[in-house]
Order: structure tokens, then sequence, then C-alpha cells
């Protein structure tokens, strides 16, 4: 719970208008430690409800979003790769998993090379970046505009704590869905799978499954495609209704069309393009897409290129990353990153925190 | 009817709405939380006379605000923030930020944080220090070495700032005059 005093605004007389009420209450959203009472508040409502309605045969089912859901793909593919279509049991599908997950975990220390970006074609947008997994969990993923190494994206990691984005210019947490689909996916390349019954729960989701061997520069790579049942679910960044965002300039990508007025639920359909080398057990691309109400969405797509032997394992451990000048994170890329300590996580920061600390992590 | 996993979709993003609506409303932190329950609640009950075409968040503020009626029958200065122009303005600046590009409602605050970035700097310590620290008025002031006076102003001239800012990006409405 926030110890924010909230009736501040109010109590030396200020003008009480609408505007500074709203004002108030958006603002207190950015205090430090509000997303996880606003996570705790939102359980005991679902709980309370659960109580009352008997949803609970249902809730372990409920995958929140796009996004949150990629957070499965991991564990889909390796469930995919071992036991589809030739599943046989739970049993022996969860021992096989397990055989894989093994396998993967034992392979510490990686390094990939990323490429993250929107489909579309031609839009040049996108990041692209280095990814240092070191043992089970932990990660860290250092990312750049593509052609623009001097222009840092969002830095990613995973310290064991938890996960968390530092922004390019340390002024706002990212904004978009590219690093938030990169937090999600990251900790499950490192570690290699979820647990097998999870993996199971999802699989069991009524997907449609496809499956075959591709040939990509002389590799046979597996190919998995899967698509969701429909699913009503609230659409993703909707227009203004009276027109292009005015930020935008004329020559940047519009927003899409309207599928509803913003919020409402349409029928989203989810596509899932995995490629996966069978010899490794690695992601090496990954796409979503979707359809909305039956309109085409392009989505995003990853690449994973693993660098064998051609760098040094960088030997991250959780909590320690490599500092630069003036405690900023080293830039692997060369150029030295802008934002100083605004750029490290709660509690990280050399310079300990600070009034902006909670601020700049806070996504709210 | 939207499915259950739909629900938790739509309150899990409209949370931080819905706590920052209900915080525009009410101060006490207990009835807050009091109201949050019991507007979420409502919403699955009520689910089915949900319309899917309108959006989920006027729709749940409508809720909340009911549920606030009730609870404030006798109690005037929060009746005024529920009724009438006042409740009307209030529901309009929410809408404003509803509109906003964005996957999550934190994104579609960006405006908002940028407008923290453009406020003087004695302003912006003096919001950050309350908003982002939860520091009381008096350690705040403490804290930068100046009266608790000096602080109050600086602290309010900052909302007015971020009003202003936040009405020239048009996101809320009114007819600020322009103000930095």
């Amino acid at each position: 719970m926030s110890k924010i005093n909230h009736d501040k605004p109010n109590e030396d007389g200020l003008q009480e208008t609408p505007e500074n009420r709203a004002l108030h209450g958006l603002l207190s959203l950015m205090s430090p430690g509000e997303p996880e009472a606003i996570d705790a508040r939102v359980q005991r409502a679902l709980d309370s409800i659960e109580q009352n309605e008997s949803l609970a045969s249902s809730r372990r089912r409920m995958v929140p979003t796009l996004v949150a859901s990629l957070a499965g793909i991991a564990a889909m593919i390796i469930l995919l790769v071992v036991i589809y279509p030739q599943t046989e049991s739970l049993a022996q599908a969860q021992i096989e998993i397990s055989q894989v997950v093994q396998k993967m975990q034992a392979n510490d220390d990686r390094w990939y090379f990323i490429e993250v970006g929107r489909m579309e074609p031609g839009s040049g947008r996108g990041l692209v970046g280095e990814l240092y997994v070191t043992g089970e969990g932990p990660f860290l993923a250092f990312t750049y505009h593509r052609g623009m190494p001097r222009r840092p994206g969002p830095i990613i990691g995973d310290d064991g704590d938890g996960i968390w984005i530092l922004p390019p210019d340390g002024q706002q947490v990212p904004s978009k869905a590219i690093p938030k689909m990169l937090a999600e996916i990251m900790p499950r390349v490192a570690e290699g799978g979820l647990d097998p019954a999870t993996l199971l729960q999802l699989a069991q989701d009524d997907w449609t499954l496809h499956r075959k061997i591709i040939n990509v520069n002389g590799r046979q790579i597996i190919r998995i495609e899967a698509i969701s049942p429909p699913m009503l679910l609230p659409t993703r960044f909707p227009p203004k209704p009276h027109g292009p965002n005015r930020m935008q300039g004329p020559n940047r990508e519009q927003p899409k069309p309207p599928i509803g007025p913003p919020g409402s639920l349409n029928e989203h359909v989810e596509r899932l393009l995995i490629d996966i080398d069978p010899e490794t057990s690695e992601f090496i691309r990954l796409e979503v897409s979707r359809k909305i109400d039956g309109i085409e969405f392009p989505g995003a797509y990853m690449l994973f290129t693993r660098d064998d032997g051609q760098r040094p394992p960088p030997g991250l451990s959780p909590g320690h990353y490599e500092l630069g000048p003036g405690g900023r994170p080293h830039n692997p890329f060369g150029g030295q990153m802008d934002g100083g300590h605004r750029r490290f996580p709660p509690g990280r920061s050399p310079l300990g925190p600070g009034p902006n600390q909670g601020f700049m992590n806070n996504p709210f | 009817m939207p499915s259950d996993t739909a629900f938790e979709i739509l309150i899990r993003e409209h949370a931080a709405m819905l706590t920052a609506y209900i915080r525009a409303i009410v101060d006490d932190p207990d009835t807050v939380e009091e109201i949050f329950q019991q507007a979420t609640i409502t919403a699955w009950q009520r689910l089915d006379s949900f319309d899917e075409t309108r959006p989920f968040a006027p729709w749940l503020r409508g809720i909340a605000r009911n549920h606030m009626l009730m609870h404030f029958r006798t109690k005037g200065r929060y009746r005024r923030r529920l009724e009438g122009l006042f409740a009307e303005r209030l529901e309009a600046q929410f809408v404003g930020v509803d509109e906003q590009l964005g996957d999550t409602y934190a994104e579609r605050l960006s405006a908002l944080r940028d407008c923290m970035t453009r406020l003087p700097h004695d302003n912006r310590d003096a919001v950050e220090l309350v908003y982002l620290r939860g520091l009381e008025r008096a350690p705040a002031a403490d804290q930068i070495g100046v009266k608790v006076d000096t602080f109050r102003k600086r602290l309010d001239r900052g909302l007015d700032l971020l009003v202003g800012c936040m009405q020239r990006k048009e996101i809320f409405s009114g007819d600020r005059d322009e103000q930095d």
C-alpha cells in the first residue's frame, strides 16, 4: 500500500477542481510500490469473486493479453517439439519435457544476437541487440535501434529478484510492447522452459497446431504454427476517435484502423510462428500476429542468433553488471549511454535511492 | 458475454485507472480500497449487462461512482465531487487519458511524465517528494531546506502547471490559459 497521503492537494486550500482531483489520482499511481499494490488489490478482488462465483476452475487458464500469453511460448515450444504430435500420455510427456529442459539448462553462459521488430514491411522499426544469459534464470539484454548503434534502446534484465527495464533516455519507462515482450520471453529463453505441468495446461488450451520441418540455410528447422481459438479480448492500441495522434508526424506510421471503440471487446485470434533448432533446442525465430474481428494485424518478430565460440561469455551474475564512468552501465557497442544513475533498477543505483528513482522505475 | 478470462484481463488492465479515479474522489486509503473491491465485484456480477461494443472504462467508473454515492450519502464534500458538473468534468479528464495510445494505462500516462520533466526544478522536486516519495509536506520541506509555506506554494504551482500542460496536450479538457 502506498504511503502517500492522498489528501495533500486539498489540505492547504488548493483550489479544488475536477482537473486537480484527476491529476491527484493519476499522480498517486506513480509512487514506488504502487504497481505491486494494484496487483494485490486486483488479486483480492478476484479472490473474492472466486469465492463467490466458483471461478477457481478457470482461473489457471487465464492468460492476460497477447503479450502475457507470450510468456508461455517458450514452454509451448518445448512442449510442441517434444510431444507434438506424438503425445502419448501426460506422464510420458512430462518425462520428455524434463529431459529437454535439463539439456537446455546445462548450457550456461550463452550469448545471442537478437533482433526484434514489427513485421510491417519497410517500417524500419525495431531493435537489435545482444542477450547475455547466465545460468538458469538471470539475463541481460542490451538493445539499440536498428542501424543506429549509438542510439540505445532499453536495457532489460533479470537479476534473480525480478525483471526490470531501463529506458534509454532515463526519462520514461518504455512504452511499447516490444520491450515488454522481450521481458516476458527472455526469462524463458534463459530458463529453457517452464514447469512441465504448466506447459501441458497451455497446450490443452485448444490451440490449433501445425508442425513441419523446413530448410533454412541448409539447416533443418522445426517450424511450429500455433493458432489460438477465438477469444473476446480488449483491443490494443485503440486510435483516437477524432483522428491520428498529433504527436505523430505525417510520415510516421499511423494507428491501425479502428476495430471498435477504445477498450471494447473484439474477437482476437492469435498466431504464433516459431522456428527452433532441433539440434540445440534453441529458439531461432519467433513471430506473433493476430486477427481482430477478421482483420489481419502484423505482429512482432524476434530472431535469435547464437554466436558459438566467437565471443567469450560475459560472466555476468545476478546483481552484478558492468558499470561505466559515473556509474553508468557499460554499453557493449561502444557508445556511452545516457541517463546516468537513473538507468539502474530500484535499489541498485550507486547513488542510492533518490526522489527520481521510483518515478523512473514505476511503470505508472 | 465476456468470458471470465476476458473479465480478468479487463480488470487488470483497468485497475490503475480505477484506482486513480477513486482516489480522485476519495481521500481515505481504506475507503479507496473498499470501493475498489466493491466496484470490481459488482462489475463481475453485472457483466451480462455490459455492452461489449462500448468501452469498458467508463462503465467501470460508473459502477465505482455509484458505490461512492452510496458510501458518501451524507458527506457533502465527496458528494460534490460525485455529482453535477464536477463529476462530468472529472469523467472528461479520465476519458482524455482513456483515449491516449498505449498498451497499458501506464503508457497512456506518458504525457503526464513528459509534463513532469518540463516542470521548473523547484516545482518538480516538490511534486516528486510528495507523490513519488510519499512524504508529508513538513518533512519534504525540511528535506530540501525550505519553509513549509514555501514548499506548499511550490507544490501547488507544480500541480497547477501539470494541469495546464495536460490541457495543452489536449488530454485534460478545459480552457486554461497557457502557463509556462
